[in-house]
């Protein structure tokens, strides 16, 4: 790595680790303000997760928005969390009792494994399409991906999922329906977010090569001779890389959103699972700590795009950031 | 390369780390719960329904109470002690023997979480000679039935940490909890030191899988041995797959119609009764629940003897006599087919919840149904707890309600006390809303009173016969509990009392 983007690194982790520290706060009073915005009585709900339906009395209830201090404003419960959270706690789960870092350091090793797999996966199949529709552009491959990504961007993710079960599950029993205790069961759910991130990840890759091809230096390097593949591979390929890495980071974003419905439909105890379970039950410290967690993660990718993109193009540098 | 040995050896953690075998002799379970907390309070009905918690007594598919840690029973003259004779030889899963001093701590430390238990209002327990005596502050009959509170079984001493807290579930039941993975699931191995008959398979694994259609992809899959709560549309798929077949048990469990009797336009019984003939209770059950069998056309079904009585007229299907009933009372057709009276409209909002599917669509086929009578039905799917809170501040008019008559005290008073005869607030998305019977109340204080079967029975009648009459909530549908049960699984028998899923008895096919 050049001397210059060691240099750089200091400093972009210094403005991701601000920009981490106000997303994820922005995250957390959001969801703080919505999971109190929902109506019905609070206390009722955690009292009903908590100890179960038939075993929730009106004494238990009222004994549970006296324990976790309900009653109070809004406002003073929300200081309190900021001043806990400023100390390193984020606060014990209204529902299973277990403090909440607990909780999330379990679920997100899961989910760190779904999306891994889901991210290894979609640019398996993207990588390749993608290069091979840019260089021949409008061609068959080229028109035949349009169509395979406008259709696939078209589904939305439960009937992905529907349907990878019933083709691979239900048909040809090839793999289990849902679970998470044998690699096996992460199969199914990572395909289901690969190709949600497959089909824009393919245009945006094609249309990274295409302008790449179009470059002056790329029709020097055909004129110095080099044959359209070789001289993708020596100059073009860095070139294209920086948007489609920048791109890789910003599907974080939908892999939340995947998360959410594929670990319900695959009962996979992941972060979106356990934030689909804590906002049923109000669980707020739950909620909050998964909103910190997604912000946060959010950032740590965007600084690893940045490290990577000031990597490819050491211009990127002197302007202070990486991705594009 | 260092730099791809670290890549391959990042990969190689992210997926080798959680994974444990999978045993093809393990029963397999799948129910639509998840145990937030290995405590008696959450997870008390699962725990024993799985074969992991008993207490002195059980109950058989009859909801008769039958001896378990206790051999037999005794009752003072005044009703207020109940003595218990402890079966000798009986070990906790930890090997630890059960004694006369560890049952009364369990029960002195259990007894305050117990919601249903405190009903019956138990001053002391004391041990004994291979005895525990409970006593109580007043007689209380159906004192049996209530000890069966899910919350409050008999756990070992190495359950409670310093504090008195559950810490772990050490119990006397067929199976010992090996591990938990909270809230995915339990995995649970043979006790083999059991005082009844040891349970013929090893391992039970446990998944909590809320979610209908991943549980049918279960059961569809051959993933499942015993899956629970299978949604009727998918019977027949789950029929034809050749990996499970469906066994359908019925269960004391009633779809009803919350009405809050406060409400002008609900006040009148008449009014009441016109909104149960309205409905046409063979046509929701046979399409939506599959079976017109299941049809509520009193409060209790007929598989509860005792509670269920066929000479009471029954609320059937019939639109003339709903209309005539309505015009006599004076609510008057609008231009747009909506009755009225005095200003107000023959209208209301149903709330319902879409946690049990089935409920969502009975309040379609109800607003369908009671146009017919003129009267103008809107429907708000929500969460469940809006429910109880719209009960509780006087705002609920109409509701879609469930309540599941003995599903942890084998006694429907447990739930005819909470639902018709307390002034308690609501918890729960079900019974009266702003009705009060004092009929009721001295109905229900009699039979609590009364341990003669004999002299129960009138009582009994006089509870039905007032629901049957005054209609606080209208039956719809009774349900049946449908299981997918694996091909390769026999001795399966569903308890229609719901109190336990006898995976003791159940072994594999050779």
């Amino acid at each position: 790595m050049q001397r210059a983007v060691r240099h750089a690194i200091p400093r972009a982790v210094f403005r991701r680790v601000l920009e981490a520290i106000a997303v994820a706060l922005i995250l957390a009073t959001i969801c703080f303000a919505l999971v109190h915005a929902i109506p019905g009585d609070m206390a009722l709900r955690i009292a009903v997760s908590r100890l179960g339906v038939e075993n929730t009395s009106p004494a238990a209830v009222e004994q549970i928005r006296e324990a976790e201090m309900l009653s109070r404003p809004l406002i003073a419960q929300y200081g309190d969390w900021l001043r806990a959270v400023a100390t390193g706690d984020i606060g014990r789960s209204f529902v299973s009792g277990r403090p909440v870092a607990e909780e999330l350091l379990g679920a997100s090793g899961y989910t760190l494994r779904l999306a891994a797999m889901a991210w290894l996966l979609s640019y398996a199949f993207a990588l390749p399409l993608g290069i091979a529709a840019g260089l021949a552009p409008n061609g068959a491959l080229d028109r035949a991906t349009a169509l395979a990504a406008a259709a696939l961007s078209s589904l939305p993710t439960f009937m992905i999922g529907i349907a990878l079960i019933s083709v691979f599950v239900l048909s040809l029993d090839w793999l289990p329906p849902a679970g998470y205790r044998r690699t096996e069961h992460l199969v199914l759910p990572a395909t289901t977010l690969a190709l949600g991130l497959v089909a824009p990840s393919v245009r945006i890759i094609r249309n990274a090569v295409v302008e790449v091809q179009d470059a002056t230096y790329m029709t020097y390097a055909r004129i110095r001779g080099f044959g359209r593949i070789k001289a993708f591979v020596r100059h073009g390929l860095r070139n294209a890389s920086i948007p489609i890495v920048t791109f890789a980071a910003l599907q974080f974003a939908y892999l939340m959103d995947g998360f959410l419905i594929v670990e319900t439909l695959f009962n996979y105890p992941g972060i979106g699972d356990a934030m689909v379970k804590a906002l049923l039950a109000r669980d707020v410290p739950v909620v909050m700590g998964c909103a910190l967690l997604i912000g946060t993660s959010y950032a740590v990718i965007s600084l690893l795009a940045d490290i990577i993109c000031m990597a490819l193009d050491p211009r990127l540098v002197d302007e202070g950031h990486g991705s594009r | 390369m260092p730099r791809n040995i670290w890549l391959a050896a990042l990969i190689a953690a992210m997926f080798a780390s959680p994974l444990s075998a999978f045993a093809q002799d393990e029963l397999r379970v799948v129910e639509p719960f998840q145990l937030q907390r290995l405590d008696t309070q959450t997870g008390g009905f699962q725990l024993r329904a799985n074969g992991v918690t008993e207490t002195l007594v059980q109950t058989n598919p009859e909801a008769a109470v039958l001896p378990a840690l206790a051999e037999r029973w005794e009752t003072s003259a005044d009703g207020l002690n109940w003595t218990f004779y402890l079966r000798p030889g009986v070990t906790f899963h930890d090997g630890t023997a059960v004694t006369p001093e560890t049952v009364a701590a369990s029960f002195k430390a259990l007894l305050p979480k117990g919601n249903l238990i405190k009903n019956a209002k138990i001053k002391d327990v004391i041990s004994g000679n291979g005895t525990v005596t409970f006593t109580l502050e007043q007689p209380f009959a159906p004192f049996l039935a209530y000890l069966l509170d899910p919350a409050v079984p008999v756990l070992a001493p190495s359950s409670f940490g310093p504090d008195g807290e559950v810490t772990a579930i050490v119990s006397t039941g067929p199976y010992r909890i090996e591990s938990a993975e909270l809230p995915q699931g339990l995995n649970l191995v043979r006790h083999d030191a059991y005082w009844g008959e040891v349970a013929k398979i090893e391992r039970v694994r446990v998944d909590g899988v809320p979610n209908p259609e991943t549980r049918v992809n279960i059961a569809l899959a051959g993933e499942g041995d015993l899956v629970l709560e299978i949604p009727t549309t998918a019977m027949a798929r789950v029929d034809r797959s050749g990996e499970a077949k469906i066994v359908r048990a019925p269960v004391p469990r009633v779809v009803m119609m919350l009405v809050n009797v406060k409400k002008p336009q609900f006040a009148d019984v008449g009014i009441r009764r016109a909104l149960s003939l309205a409905v046409n209770r063979e046509a929701i059950a046979g399409t939506i629940m599959g079976s017109a069998e299941l049809a509520a056309n009193q409060y209790f079904p007929p598989a509860m003897k005792g509670w269920h009585f066929a000479d009471f007229k029954p609320q059937t299907f019939d639109l003339k006599e709903a209309n005539r009933i309505l015009d006599e009372l004076g609510w008057v057709r609008g231009a747009d087919g909506v009755r009225e009276k005095d200003g107000i409209k023959f209208a209301g909002m149903m709330r319902a919840f879409p946690q049990r599917a089935y409920l969502p669509v009975i309040a379609e086929a109800l607003q369908a149904q009671l146009k017919e009578i003129g009267f103008d039905l809107t429907i708000q799917v929500g969460e469940s707890s809006l429910i109880p809170e719209a009960q509780n501040n006087g705002t609920l008019e109409l509701g879609l309600g469930i309540r599941t008559m003995i599903y942890q005290v084998p006694d429907p008073v447990a739930r005819l006390t909470t639902d018709f005869g307390t002034d308690e607030p609501s918890t729960d998305a079900t019974g009266a809303t702003g009705w009060k019977s004092e009929a009721m109340r001295e109905a229900v204080a009699a039979y609590n009173r009364t341990s003669d079967p004999a002299e129960r029975l009138p009582l009994q009648r006089k509870m039905a016969e007032i629901l049957q009459d005054e209609l606080p909530v209208i039956p719809i549908t009774f349900t049946d509990e449908k299981y997918a049960i694996s091909e390769r699984l026999e001795g399966f028998v569903a308890d229609p009392v719901m109190q336990t899923r006898p995976l003791d008895h159940l072994s594999f096919k050779e």
